[in-house]
């Protein structure tokens, strides 16, 4: 991207663009560990997950803090305007992942609790969570780079996450009328599946913003073939 | 800091402000020489008669210089009435209208010419094409050599101080759809008037004191006259003949007139810098 | 020249069309091939930087510059239709239509009464009364009725800079023109006297068709409905204010208003 005249300018929104690139980083080891938890069953490495959340809620109100900095001091226009709303918006998508993965964490920690860590389809559930927290890793890349294509991308992967979610709940269901005794954990793991589910709509959001910075268009709530007109 | 360019400038500093002090100085000395000299010599002439009667036939006492006074106050009236329409009128012509013309050009070099020259030629020509024609000396033959040399101060000042005013005035004006010689007299010249006055008063406080013309055109009148079409009285001329007569009473009375003239200068001129001043105020 | 979002959408009424507006000071031509309109009763801004043409163009829909020698231009202008750079035209009258207000505020040497009923007096002929309620009118429609009506007979010069600028404002108005152009009415003036400008023009063009020059691009983005962005006697780009500011079409206008300039 160009230089402003004032450099100054330019420091401020390289320095907001990159915190909001550490947050999204440190969201992403959450998730990382939130799903390593899951699989190993390991409360030590949930109760790390958790603890991090302290730290990403922080950055999301100090990147908030400095994005009303810049606007009233900059009065910022066009393409200017349109990163620090998207910054704003993704904080709050990056936060919200956040969440996310606490709860998982958390429901990892129940599930052991109640001692049922017997055979449960959780190993399936390690594979989708996989794919959205790749997801998301491609969605910040993608923002670093406000690259187009790969959001375009992310768009229909994230259906990808969406199917599989519905693929799980079938699972789920199943199992829980061939053995009732089963439904309280399956309902814990439902939890968990929905949780993974809404982090890849994180990065769907996080996509669209970046079609929102570099093209102007809110593609929010709108179709895929829509979408791909717009960008062109 | 370099300490010694700091002296060095600071020594240049007190060197020009000396000097310029000392021809300050020099200036105000003359200046107060002169109204010295004026007062010494002339105040002991300064008294009611001096305004009441006319001048004295030589080597007679008393009398005064009412005539001289009247005569030349007739004639700076007229000059005034003469001069003023036409100096402004042209000076608004060369400021608002014809900035680029030929004609303006000529105008302006013209004006020039005759603001620099001597006034005994303008005198002399006056004489030439009038008194020698009509074959007598008379007021207003002083009238209208006292006027070819106060209209060109008059064009002059006119034109600079319009020049003065902004053109975003005029712009203005101009945006409302006023005509062109609206916006000469009613933004322009108003927003001038005060420079303008004072030009005036400037060029009447000259002409007051003029000699040479006033000798091949009005000449003198020993007695009191407010005919315009003979000779008339004058101070300037009378000064002249009297002071260089060998009589104790006409040069009390020549001394008294130069004080009279000089004072009625330097109160014509406090008056102009007075009114001006008021005006650049905003 | 390639400019899109030229013309304003159909539905909206001209004020002012311009066609292969060409200007020329001398030899240099300083606009080219300008195409626009100014659309009634709505804000159209101008904006582009230092020299770029803009005060060039605002005083070309009074027929200004036809008080200099030298400059001259060429093209249409139609102001409701009619030619205003006909050689036939009648430029009192057109400048009675199409009143300007400056950059810097320019009273008449005359008391406050005088310079509103100067320009009324030019084209009206008016009552006392009459007089004294257009007098009124125009100084309430300024906003400064209130701080003048006891000292109507002072002069225009005792005023503040911002009383002064909306004095010029008023005597404008006060013809009631069709178009008000107004060129960097506040480059002069303190923040407050700059808002009550700002709200001022938001209430005019109700009334009025404005067109306002401002090299401050805030002001352009608060202000007008359409805006401008000229560069270089050209124009580069035109459309709703909006949009301009929000989404701009060519990538010279976002490198302007984002202060990518240079």
């Amino acid at each position: 991207m160009d230089k402003h005249i004032s450099s100054q300018f330019d420091t401020e929104l390289a320095g907001v663009s990159s915190r909001v690139l550490e947050l999204g980083g440190l969201v992403e080891s959450q998730i990382r560990h939130a799903v390593y938890a899951l699989s190993q069953f390991s409360v030590e490495v949930a109760d790390q997950v958790i603890a991090t959340e302290k730290q990403v809620n922080a950055m999301e109100v100090d990147i908030d803090r400095e994005l009303s900095s810049i606007i009233a001091r900059r009065q910022p226009t066009a393409r200017d305007l349109r990163l620090l709303m998207a910054i704003s918006k993704i904080t709050g998508n990056l936060e919200r992942a956040g969440d996310e993965s606490e709860r998982i964490a958390r429901m990892v920690k129940l599930i052991v609790d109640q001692g049922i860590t017997r055979s449960l389809p959780a190993s399936e559930l390690r594979i989708s969570a996989d794919m959205a927290s790749g997801l998301l890793r491609k969605a910040l890349d993608a923002f670093a780079r406000l690259d187009v294509q790969t959001a375009l991308t992310i768009l229909k992967e994230d259906d990808l996450i969406d199917a599989e979610f519905d693929g799980f709940l079938r699972k789920l269901v199943t199992y829980m009328m061939e053995d009732p005794r089963t439904i309280s954990a399956s309902l814990d793991l439902l939890f968990v599946a929905k949780a993974i589910e809404r982090i890849g709509d994180h990065a769907k959001n996080i996509a669209e913003f970046i079609i929102y910075v570099v093209k102007g268009a809110d593609v929010r709530h709108t179709a895929m073939a829509d979408i791909e007109s717009a960008v062109k | 800091m370099d300490a010694a360019i700091y002296r060095r400038r600071k020594r240049a500093n007190r060197i020009g402000l000396t000097l310029s002090m000392a021809a300050m100085a020099l200036g105000l000395v003359v200046l107060l020489w002169i109204l010295a000299v004026l007062f010494r010599n002339g105040f002991s002439a300064l008294d009611l008669a001096l305004f009441t009667e006319s001048t004295p036939a030589p080597g007679s006492e008393g009398g005064g210089l009412a005539n001289a006074i009247v005569g030349s106050l007739l004639m700076v009236v007229c000059t005034a009435l003469v001069g003023t329409p036409i100096g402004i009128f042209a000076g608004v012509y060369l400021a608002e209208y014809g900035d680029q013309s030929k004609t303006a050009s000529l105008t302006r070099f013209v004006t020039d010419i005759m603001l620099s020259a001597p006034s005994i030629v303008l005198g002399l020509f006056v004489y030439a094409i009038y008194v020698a024609q009509v074959k007598h000396f008379s007021g207003w033959a002083g009238t209208l050599a006292l006027s070819l040399i106060a209209i060109p101060v008059v064009v002059r000042t006119t034109e600079n101080m319009l020049r003065l005013v902004p053109g975003s005035l005029r712009e203005a004006a101009f945006g409302l759809g006023a005509p062109r010689w609206k916006v000469a007299t009613f933004v322009t010249l108003r927003a001038a008037r005060a420079g303008v006055m004072t030009g005036l008063l400037l060029a009447l406080a000259r002409i007051s004191g003029e000699t040479a013309p006033l000798l091949f055109t009005a000449l003198n009148n020993q007695f009191f006259s407010t005919n315009m079409n003979a000779p008339m009285a004058n101070l300037p001329v009378v000064i002249f003949q009297f002071a260089m007569s060998p009589y104790d009473n006409w040069i009390r009375l020549a001394w008294g007139g130069a004080l009279l003239i000089t004072l009625t200068v330097l109160v014509l001129n406090i008056i102009a810098r007075v009114f001006f001043r008021d005006q650049s105020k905003h | 020249m390639n400019t899109p979002n030229q013309l304003t959408p159909s539905g909206l009424k001209n004020a002012i069309e311009i066609r292969n507006l060409d200007f020329f000071y001398g030899t240099f031509k300083g606009l080219k091939g300008i195409n626009l309109d100014i659309a009634e009763h709505k804000v159209t801004a101008f904006i582009g930087p230092s020299g770029c043409g803009k005060s060039t163009l605002l005083r070309t829909l009074n027929r200004m510059y036809s008080l200099y020698p030298g400059q001259r231009a060429e093209g249409q202008i139609n102001l409701y239709g009619e030619n205003i750079l006909d050689a036939k035209q009648d430029l009192n009258l057109l400048r009675a239509r199409v009143g300007m207000v400056f950059q810097k505020p320019t009273p008449f040497p005359m008391s406050i009464y005088d310079n509103i009923a100067f320009g009324v007096k030019l084209y009206e002929k008016l009552s006392r009364s009459e007089m004294d309620d257009r007098v009124e009118w125009a100084l309430s429609k300024a906003a400064i009725w209130n701080e003048v009506k006891d000292k109507l007979g002072q002069s225009g010069l005792s005023l503040s800079g911002g009383q002064q600028q909306r004095l010029c404002i008023a005597r404008t108005v006060a013809v009631k023109p069709k178009v008000i152009l107004l060129d960097e009415p506040t480059s002069a003036l303190d923040p407050i006297s700059t808002a009550k400008v700002e709200e001022l023009v938001n209430e005019l063009k109700s009334e009025y068709t404005v067109a306002i020059v401002t090299h401050n691009m805030q002001q352009a983005a608060r202000v007008s409905d359409y805006t401008a962005y000229m560069y270089l006697g050209e124009l580069i780009e035109f459309g709703q204010t909006d949009q301009i500011f929000m989404k701009p079409a060519r990538q010279e206008t976002e490198d302007y208003i984002t202060g990518r300039f240079g």
